[in-house]
């Protein structure tokens, strides 16, 4: 048993951080003492710790199921940049080889992450249930609910899954949880005495503006006002790559800050890069698409701006939640035109497959299997011309309704039924997502305070602050903010920018 | 406009015997025989692979706009050949930049690009940090194998960073001051060190003021300069040339399964039997035959083909143009088969 005094000074050997954030260690102490805790807690307050903490100092493996397959690797990448190597996230990225040899190694991780369907596979399930668990985390613990806004199915045998993986203690975590939610987290979990942490997720230090204007190009000439008058980091989010690109180009033009677009379509050394020049002050403004930000740690964001709609009220929130992480004040700005949300029902359409698709899929699995002819991933993405996100849809439902095992195909269910389910599930996904917008856009029409309208799904009251948003009466020049004059260095020659980088001394060389 | 000039070249060499597909093949560097035999026949080896990551798309987008420039017409045509208009020929001969191809080795260096580059942009990172006592960088590269090599290196040169640091300075000093200033500008942009990440392509684009693909082509070019430096000056160098030892594959151009093939051939089975054994169509086999034919200059073919038989394809050949197969079938005649005369395009023929 961990003594709890001793964990800042944990926190600190583990982390190099010197103190935990609000919220953070009440968590902790009681993960340690083995009790089921639902923890409610705003994003960027470093929910990760709740659990990787405990994992380095349980006896035992600690569990993580998380949806969000990006985010897994990138902690795991993180951790293991800490020196903490006995970390692994299992999904469908590994291919086979890869995954065997996790599965080898299992019992030598202290941190396992999975995503939700290789939870559906009982093998998986039973090399999980051979192994000696301390603690069973659930992250983004509100797709429990078919309240929240991202239900997933999947995670609905949660429940059953950890008790045949011997009852670990549990750790919900969530960012957005209702208390409709949270009642409905902890009957699926079966936990009805779990100890509830709940921390409000409105920040005060954020200010709302949203801005209805006439036409695209009012957005540019708008950010470019904004950037004028705010200095600091800055993020503008796009839906659209092509338009994070070309508008990352004007920016620089106009305003002489380094800006640099982040998007899917980036090579993976590019997207490091990317991120990382703007975690070391070498970019002022990202441009970017929902990719980013996902595991970005950067506490002195200032201003958010959102070019255009974001796809529901969650994503807003986690979005602009990426401002002023360290408590000063920020600004959050959305800019509306009339029709920006055609965008986003379009986009619907193109990450979840059509009924017609989803029936051929299934067609030609059948064929292939007939003629005896083994799964190519490329030649099913190209014959049935598929999305990247399509496919993902396609992969875990044909996993999920067993149609597919370990990338082989295995088509003897029922596939009328199998195909009716999926494409039930396609309908769901698609009106889902239409009412996220609907929603978001409800808020940008109201009258009403912005905070109350953005938090009231998710807490029963929101702090007053001032300022707080336009409906309340904010006007750029009540934000104070300072204004920094940094000194940029001046642009090297490439023979000493060669020198300066393999750290040569000038006289050292010769 | 360096991709511009690489399509332009491609097709020049190509003469119109070609479809687009056909171009695309050759710079995205597939394996398949077909591309291997078409990047010897037309002399164009040094752009084989140049640029991995296009896709079909973009290299569409491309050839639309250099119809649109006026550099070439009728990409859209049934017969899908790009053809190259007056305009677009003179400017492929007076571009001001166009030596820049002679950088390239595409064939030569296919994979030894990759593993060099993405060696070197870890090894410097890895390096650097470890210098400066901070080693909780997030790694540019996140290629396993890339890693495992590294870890070895730094392992193995621990106490002596800075001088390896000092030493990776001078072997790419050597090369670089070869090149145009805005070359070596580029290429030292895209490096990552201690606190300092290094462009991304588009940022690179963004500052040099050339596209996306342009620098793609342009650094693979730079690369394939230092290694070929590298190879035939070695006694200059002392660190980089590591870096190109203990590839992850040991025949730089074969396919994996041609290379099955050609172990069973040396066993002694004839094609017959091989695509018995491996279950497959004996056109697949004669498939393989050519390819290790293209790879290996010394491959006898005369029990394929014999000598006559050599000798009446090879005029049929010296008559035909563009050369297409059936062009050359027609003249020749139904004893000899496709298989015979891709054989002997594939041990003599270079355009």
């Amino acid at each position: 048993m961990v003594i709890t005094q001793d964990l800042e000074k944990k926190l600190y050997d583990y982390f190099h951080i010197p103190s935990f954030r609000k919220g953070q260690k009440e968590i902790i102490h009681d993960v340690l003492q083995g009790k089921d805790v639902l923890g409610v807690l705003p994003t960027g307050s470093g929910k990760s710790i709740c659990y990787q903490l405990p994992a380095m100092l349980l006896r035992g493996i600690t569990i993580v199921v998380s949806p969000l397959i990006a985010l897994m690797i990138d902690q795991v990448k993180k951790l293991k940049a800490n020196h903490f190597k006995r970390v692994v996230a299992i999904n469908s990225f590994l291919n086979y080889k890869q995954k065997q040899r996790v599965y080898q190694q299992l019992p030598y991780y202290k941190l396992i992450y999975v995503s939700p369907e290789m939870l559906q596979q009982s093998s998986f399930i039973d090399k999980l249930s051979k192994l000696d668990i301390s603690l069973f985390v659930i992250d983004e613990a509100h797709c429990i609910s078919q309240w929240g806004y991202e239900f997933r199915p999947d995670y609905m045998r949660l429940g059953e899954t950890i008790q045949k993986i011997g009852n670990p203690p549990v750790l919900a975590l969530s960012a957005t949880a209702t208390e409709e939610v949270q009642a409905d987290i902890m009957q699926v979990l079966r936990r009805p005495t779990m100890v509830k942490h709940l921390y409000p997720i409105d920040k005060p230090n954020l200010v709302f503006k949203m801005e209805e204007v006439d036409t695209q190009a009012d957005k540019l000439q708008r950010i470019i006002e904004l950037l004028h008058a705010i200095d600091g980091p800055t993020l503008v989010y796009f839906s659209s790559r092509q338009l994070a690109e070309s508008i990352a180009h004007d920016i620089s033009l106009r305003t002489g800050k380094r800006t640099a677009a982040y998007h899917g379509g980036l090579e993976q050394i590019d997207r490091i890069s990317i991120q990382q020049q703007f975690m070391h002050r070498q970019l002022d403004v990202v441009c970017c698409t929902s990719a980013f930000g996902m595991g970005i740690d950067k506490s002195d964001i200032r201003l958010i701006i959102h070019y255009h709609l974001p796809s529901d009220i969650k994503s807003y929130i986690q979005e602009a939640g990426r401002a002023g992480r360290d408590g000063q004040s920020s600004l959050c700005v959305l800019l509306y035109a009339q029709h920006d949300e055609q965008l986003l029902y379009q986009l619907a359409e193109t990450e979840i497959p059509a009924d017609q698709v989803i029936e051929q899929a299934i067609c030609l699995l059948q064929n292939w299997q007939m003629q005896g002819q083994s799964f190519s991933r490329e030649n099913f993405i190209h014959l049935l011309d598929l999305s990247e996100s399509q496919w993902h849809f396609m992969q875990n439902q044909l996993e999920k309704h067993g149609m597919m095992e370990e990338g082989n195909i295995n088509m003897q269910m029922n596939r009328e039924n199998a195909a009716l389910a999926i494409k039930r599930y396609a309908k769901y996904r698609r009106d889902q997502k239409k009412r996220g917008v609907q929603e978001m856009l409800s808020i940008i029409h109201s009258k009403t305070c912005r905070r109350k309208n953005l938090y009231k799904h998710f807490q029963s009251n929101y702090t007053y602050v001032d300022p707080c948003c336009d409906r309340c009466g904010f006007s750029l020049t009540d934000l104070n903010l300072p204004k920094k004059h940094e000194v940029r260095d001046k642009e090297l020659q490439w023979e000493q920018k060669l020198r300066q980088l393999l750290l040569v001394e000038r006289n050292w060389v010769k | 406009m360096y991709f511009q000039y690489a399509v332009l070249h491609v097709c020049m060499h190509m003469q119109h015997a070609r479809s687009y597909a056909a171009v695309y093949h050759l710079l995205q560097g597939k394996k398949s025989i077909q591309t291997l035999q078409d990047a010897k026949l037309f002399q164009v080896g040094e752009m084989y692979g140049i640029y991995k990551s296009l896709n079909m798309q973009a290299f569409y987008q491309q050839l639309h706009q250099m119809e649109a420039d006026g550099f070439v017409k009728n990409t859209l045509s049934d017969m899908k050949v790009i053809q190259i208009t007056e305009q677009g020929r003179q400017w492929y001969q007076s571009w001001q930049h166009r030596d820049f191809i002679r950088l390239l080795h595409g064939i030569d260096y296919d994979r030894k690009e990759r593993i060099f580059s993405l060696r070197l942009l870890l090894l410097i990172q890895t390096l650097t940090n470890s210098c400066m006592g901070y080693m909780s960088f997030i790694p540019v590269v996140d290629d396993e194998a890339t890693a495992n090599w590294v870890r070895n290196f730094y392992l193995q040169t621990k106490n002596r960073q800075s001088q390896v640091l000092a030493q990776i300075h001078n072997d790419l000093l050597l090369p670089l001051k070869k090149l145009p200033d805005e070359f070596a500008a580029m290429f030292v942009d895209r490096l990552t060190g201690y606190q300092s990440y290094g462009q991304s392509i588009p940022q690179l684009a963004e500052k040099y003021g050339l596209t996306y693909h342009d620098v793609k082509v342009l650094l693979t070019a730079i690369t394939h300069f230092i290694i070929h430096q590298l190879h035939f000056r070695q006694e200059d160098f002392k660190v980089l040339p590591l870096l190109l030892k203990h590839p992850e594959k040991q025949h730089t151009t074969l396919t994996n399964t041609a290379n099955y093939t050609y172990q069973l051939y040396n066993q002694g089975y004839d094609l017959k039997e091989i695509a018995r054994i491996r279950k497959l169509k004996i056109n697949t086999i004669y498939d393989h035959i050519v390819e290790i034919c293209l790879s290996d200059p010394t491959f006898p073919i005369d029990q394929f083909v014999k000598q006559h038989d050599q000798q009446l394809i090879q005029q049929a050949i010296a008559q035909t143009s563009p050369l297409k197969l059936k062009t050359i079938k027609d003249k020749i005649g139904d004893d000899i088969s496709y298989f015979q005369i891709r054989l002997v395009l594939a041990k003599y023929e270079t355009v």
